[in-house]
C-alpha cells in the first residue's frame, strides 16, 4: 500500500471562512446524516442529523474514529471503502434510532490530494416499512387468492387481465402467462365466447357488476359450466382499476337444475294426459246418465233406483279424478296461476248452479259483483271442493254461498249447518287425507280441504273456518283481487 | 233445400259425439258433427254456416286451435260462435275471448251453452 501523505489542514483561512458557515447551515438544513473524516478515519464533522439517528453528540463523536462511530449504529464499514466512496441501500441500523438506511461515501480531496471522506447516512425506515406492508399485503392476497376453491381474476383499467389465482391456473391447466391479458378467452366456448365477451365489455363500458355463464375448457378438455361474477374495483384515490372476479364451476349444478326441469316438464306432460284420458269417457257417462234421468223422471220404479245409483257413482267417480289430479298437480309442484280477468260472482255463481242435487239445496245468498284476475279452474276448484264439503257434512240443510266485496280482498264464503267442527279438529281438517269424522260415516279421500287450501295459499290467499259442533260451519276464502301470475 | 244446422260439433272421440248429439237432439237442436278441424272446415264449405260451433280442443289432422285460425281469417266463418269443451287441464291460451268448459258436463249445462248462444 501506498504510503499516505498526511494533510493536516488544507485549507486556508480564506477558504475556512467560507466553507465552516456553508456547512452550518447544509446541518441545519439536511435530514441526512453527514459524518466527514480524515484520512486516518478520525471523525471532524458530525452533523445534527446524525446526533439524531446515532445519539452520539458531535462533542463525543468529534476524533473518534468512524468506524466505531457507524459501528454505534451497528454498522459495520471498512475505511477504505468509506474513503474511496462507496453506496450501500437499505442497511438495517440501529442507535438512538432503528431502522434502514441508505449508505454513501464519497472521497474528500482537493488538488488531487485525497485527505480524507464524507459519508452520508439517509434514513429510509418509512420507504422499507411501506415497501415490506405493500409485499406482504401482496403475499397475504395471492395466499389466500391461491388457497380459495373459487376461480379467482383480475383485470386492470384497459379491460386485460393481469391475475389469475392457483386455482384458475390449475382448472384451465395453463400457466399465469398464457392466461394474462386475454389468453384465457382462448378456454372459453366458442358458442360461448361471443355472449361472454359481449356482456364482459358491455359491464366494463359502465363499470357495472356483472354476471355471467359460460363454458371454459378445463385442463381435461371437458368444458365445463362457469358463473362468472366480476366486480368493479378502484384505486385509494377513487379511480378505476378494473375489475375483480370469481367464477365457480356450476355444471353439476346446471345439469340437477335442467334435470329437474325435465322431471317437472314429464310429470306435468304425464298429468295432462292422465287428466284427458279420465275425464272424456266420464262426459259420455254423465250426459248418458242426465238422459236418463230426464227419461225415467216422474216414474217411482226400479229403473228409476237403478238410474239415481249411476247418477251418483258418476258424482263419485268424477269427484274423485279431479282430487286426484289436483293432489298430483299440486304434489308436481305445478301451482302457476293461469290468471284471467273474470267476475268472481259469475264464476261462483256457475259452480253452484251445478250443485242441483237432490241431497242438499246450495243456495247464493249474498252476491256482489266482483271483478278482477284470478286463475278460473283453481277457483272453480276451491268452490266446488267446498260446497261438495258442505253438502256432504251438512245435514241435508241448505249450504248458503255468499261473495263479498271487501276493496282490495275478495270473499267466498260457504255456510252449512250440519254436524260442525270441533275446535280441536278445526285445523287438522285442511291436512292431507285427514278429516274430523270417521272413515266408516263418510266416504272420500280427505282432500277436499286440503286441496282448496293449496290452491287458495297458491293464489296469494287464505282460507279460515268458523265452526261449532252441532251448528254447522263456515268457510271463508280470502283472495287478493288480484294474484300474482307465476307461482 | 239444405237448412242450417244449430250446432257444429267438432270432436275426435267417438263416443262424446255420439253423447253430445244424444243430448242436443232430445232438446230439439239440429246437429252436424265433423271428426276434427279439417273435416270441420271441409263442412262449412259446404253448408250454410251453423249457429254455433263445439269445438274440442286437442284433435288429429287439425287441432281446435288450428281451426280457429281459419274460421278467423274466413269473413263468412268469422262470426259464427265458439264454444270450446276440453277434458285439457290448463286453461287454453287462445287469443280470442271464448266459453271455455271443462269435460265433462251435464247435459244441463250443455243444453244451457247452446241455448245462450242460439237462442229457442
Amino acid at each position: 500500500m501506498e504510503p499516505v501523505r498526511r494533510v493536516a489542514d488544507p485549507l486556508s483561512a480564506a477558504q475556512r471562512a467560507h466553507a465552516l458557515p456553508l456547512l452550518a447551515c447544509l446541518d441545519q438544513l439536511s435530514h441526512d446524516g453527514v459524518a466527514a473524516f480524515d484520512r486516518q478515519g478520525r471523525c471532524f464533522h458530525w452533523n445534527g442529523a446524525m446526533e439524531r439517528l446515532s445519539g452520539v453528540a458531535r462533542g463525543r463523536a468529534v476524533g473518534q474514529d468512524v468506524r466505531v462511530l457507524c459501528a454505534s449504529l451497528a454498522i459495520t464499514v471498512e475505511l477504505d471503502a468509506l474513503s474511496s466512496g462507496m453506496s450501500a441501500r437499505q442497511l438495517p441500523f440501529s442507535g438512538a434510532k432503528k431502522g434502514f438506511c441508505d449508505l454513501s461515501a464519497a472521497p474528500l480531496a482537493l488538488d488531487g490530494n485525497v485527505y480524507g471522506g464524507v459519508c452520508l447516512l439517509r434514513d429510509v425506515t418509512e420507504q422499507v416499512e411501506t415497501r415490506q406492508q405493500i409485499a406482504e399485503t401482496e403475499s397475504r392476497f395471492r395466499n389466500m387468492a391461491d388457497a380459495s376453491p373459487v376461480l379467482l381474476w383480475m383485470s386492470g383499467a384497459d379491460g386485460l387481465c393481469t391475475f389469475f389465482n392457483r386455482t384458475w391456473l390449475e382448472f384451465t391447466g395453463r400457466s399465469l402467462d398464457q392466461e394474462i391479458g386475454i389468453g384465457w378467452a382462448e378456454g372459453v366456448h366458442f358458442q360461448d365466447f361471443q355472449s361472454c365477451m359481449d356482456s364482459y365489455l358491455a359491464a366494463f363500458a359502465r363499470r357495472e357488476r356483472f354476471a355471467i355463464e359460460y363454458r371454459l375448457r378445463r385442463h381435461d378438455g371437458e368444458y365445463r359450466w362457469i358463473f362468472d361474477q366480476g366486480v368493479p374495483r378502484y384505486a385509494p384515490d377513487g379511480s378505476f382499476a378494473g375489475y375483480i372476479g370469481s367464477c365457480v364451476d356450476i355444471t353439476d349444478r346446471r345439469r340437477l337444475a335442467e334435470d329437474l326441469q325435465q322431471q317437472v316438464r314429464g310429470r306435468d306432460e304425464f298429468i295432462s294426459i292422465a287428466a284427458h284420458e279420465l275425464r272424456t269417457p266420464l262426459m259420455p257417462m254423465r250426459i248418458a246418465v242426465d238422459l236418463l234421468v230426464q227419461l225415467t223422471d216422474g216414474t217411482d220404479n226400479d229403473l228409476r233406483a237403478r238410474v239415481e245409483m249411476l247418477d251418483q257413482a258418476v258424482a263419485r267417480q268424477t269427484e274423485t279424478i279431479e282430487a286426484l289430479l289436483d293432489l298430483s298437480r299440486i304434489n308436481a309442484g305445478l301451482t302457476a296461476n293461469d290468471l284471467e280477468p273474470f267476475d268472481l260472482d259469475e264464476v261462483v255463481r256457475e259452480v253452484v248452479t251445478r250443485f242441483d242435487r237432490r241431497s242438499a239445496p246450495v243456495v247464493m245468498t249474498v252476491s256482489t259483483r266482483s271483478p278482477g284476475s284470478w286463475d278460473r279452474s283453481k277457483v272453480e276448484r276451491v268452490v266446488s271442493n267446498l260446497v261438495t264439503n258442505g253438502v256432504k257434512y251438512g245435514d241435508g240443510r241448505p249450504v248458503e254461498v255468499a261473495v263479498e266485496d271487501h276493496g282490495p280482498r275478495v270473499h267466498v264464503v260457504v255456510r252449512d249447518h250440519g254436524i260442525g267442527i270441533a275446535p280441536e279438529d278445526q285445523e287438522r281438517i285442511f291436512q292431507r287425507f285427514e278429516r274430523a269424522v270417521s272413515v266408516t260415516s263418510f266416504s272420500g279421500f280427505g282432500l277436499g280441504l286440503w286441496i282448496a287450501r293449496s290452491l287458495v295459499e297458491s293464489m296469494g290467499g287464505a282460507i279460515r273456518v268458523q265452526s261449532a259442533v252441532g251448528e254447522g260451519s263456515t268457510f271463508t276464502v280470502d283472495l287478493p283481487r288480484s294474484t300474482e301470475s307465476g307461482a | 233445400m239444405v237448412t242450417a244446422v244449430d250446432v257444429l260439433v267438432v270432436e275426435d272421440d267417438r263416443d262424446v259425439q255420439r253423447c253430445i248429439v244424444a243430448g242436443l237432439e232430445a232438446h230439439g237442436f239440429r246437429v252436424a258433427v265433423t271428426a276434427n278441424g279439417a273435416a270441420a272446415v271441409e263442412w262449412l264449405a259446404a253448408h250454410p254456416a251453423p249457429r254455433m260451433i263445439m269445438l274440442d280442443w286437442f284433435m288429429p289432422v287439425m287441432t281446435g286451435e288450428q281451426f280457429l285460425e281459419v274460421q278467423l281469417a274466413n269473413p263468412s266463418w268469422s262470426r259464427i260462435p265458439v264454444v270450446v269443451l276440453s277434458a285439457s287441464p290448463k286453461r287454453l291460451s287462445v287469443g280470442r275471448q271464448l266459453k271455455f268448459l271443462r269435460k265433462p258436463i251435464s247435459l244441463r249445462e250443455l243444453v244451457d251453452v247452446v241455448n245462450a248462444h242460439v237462442g229457442s
